[in-house]
């Protein structure tokens, strides 16, 4: 069953790849912010196939700690897109 | 057993996940890219976790898999909504209003298409007016009851009612406020029944017309009878009428015209002159 591990590894690099080309076309600030959000969700899922592929359950524990960083990244960019303090 | 429903659900995930992005990459603004990818992605990756989880068996590899769904169920459409309202604050507009590709064009150039072509049809409308009144050069020292006798006969001409009631619905708007705003002008104004109907006459007093006592000899009066929906294109005209009596030599111009002709263009070519200024 390996394969089909291997062959979702590569759909979600082509996913990611996906992201990176909104990343770097996106005509505005928010397309970025979101495609690195979405970037980092995918990245959640690529570390649970690469859990499951080598038996290792810290894989999850780097995921949980991607999906953190990703949602605090995101309340910043999405308070400085809007232009006011983080105490507001 | 449990192997094979593990790799359907990460199955189900991945094909989420990849539509997601596809979406990101083909949807024509920001808004739409958000709900086309981080709904999708919300879902794919659940999915894919809960997938592990049950692939894995009881486990910490199954306890951290859950921990991270609930965190990234719980997180992802925040962080959405976050990103969405700081690109609608930060004044990001929607592309189009349909996707199809049919229409091809921008809502931008459309409502601004919509927009000018309303304006120059009120424009227009504002100068048709002063084009086609009716203007009245009155002699005699009058009273504004007996004005109003002779501004009713044009508009229920025009409005295919009888002069009497026009007559008597201005009396009694006179009746309930002096229509008379300074020495020099007074601006009756009626609602007629029906709909889409705006009558206007312009009447000079060369002697005067007696409205109260405040104002016992005014010169010029706007007599206007519009339907209820006219509402607005009524303020318009009064508008236009105010800042064309403020102009500093409008009434020596006004009682230096001779004929009705004279007064008509003299109305006309101010009324221009401050939709060009606008």
């Amino acid at each position: 069953m390996t394969e089909f591990i291997y062959a979702g590894l590569i759909l979600l690099t082509l996913g990611i790849f996906l992201c990176l080309r909104r990343m770097a076309s996106g005509p505005t600030a928010p397309d970025r912010a979101v495609a690195i959000e979405i970037m980092g969700i995918i990245l959640v899922g690529f570390c649970t196939l690469l859990s499951i592929l080598t038996g290792e359950d810290f894989y999850i524990s780097v995921a949980i700690g991607w999906a953190l960083l990703s949602f605090i990244g995101s309340l910043a960019l999405g308070k400085y897109l809007e232009g006011k303090d983080f105490d507001e | 057993m449990n192997e094979y429903i593990g790799f359907t659900l990460i199955g189900i995930g991945i094909i989420y996940d990849i539509l997601a992005c596809l979406g990101l990459v083909r949807m024509p603004d920001v808004y739409t890219r958000l709900q086309a990818a981080t709904k999708a992605v919300t879902v794919g990756t659940t999915f894919i976790l809960i997938g592990a989880a049950v692939y894995a068996g009881p486990g910490p590899l199954a306890a951290k898999a859950l921990i991270c769904m609930i965190f990234v169920l719980l997180t992802n459409p925040a962080s959405a909504h976050v990103i969405a309202r700081a690109a609608h604050s930060s004044g990001i507009r929607v592309e189009r209003v349909t996707a199809d590709g049919l229409l091809g064009r921008e809502i931008e150039s459309e409502l601004w298409d919509v927009t000018r072509r309303k304006d120059q049809f009120e424009k227009d409308r504002l100068v048709r007016i002063f084009e086609t009144c009716t203007i009245l050069d009155i002699d005699e020292h009058i009273n504004s009851d007996s004005l109003f006798e002779i501004i009713g006969e044009p508009i229920a001409t025009a409005r295919d009612s009888s002069p009497r009631e026009i007559a008597r619905r201005f009396r009694q708007r006179e009746r309930e406020a002096v229509t008379a705003l300074k020495p020099e002008f007074a601006i009756p104004h009626i609602i007629i029944d029906g709909s889409g109907g705006f009558e206007m006459v312009v009447a000079r007093g060369k002697n005067g017309i007696w409205f109260s006592n405040e104002s016992p000899k005014v010169s010029s009066v706007f007599a206007m009878a519009g339907t209820e929906d006219q509402w607005h294109f009524y303020l318009r005209v009064l508008a236009v009428i105010a800042q064309v009596v403020r102009m500093e030599d409008f009434y020596d111009e006004w009682h230096k015209a001779g004929e009705i002709d004279d007064i008509r263009r003299l109305l006309i070519t101010r009324v221009r002159i401050i939709g060009k200024n606008r």
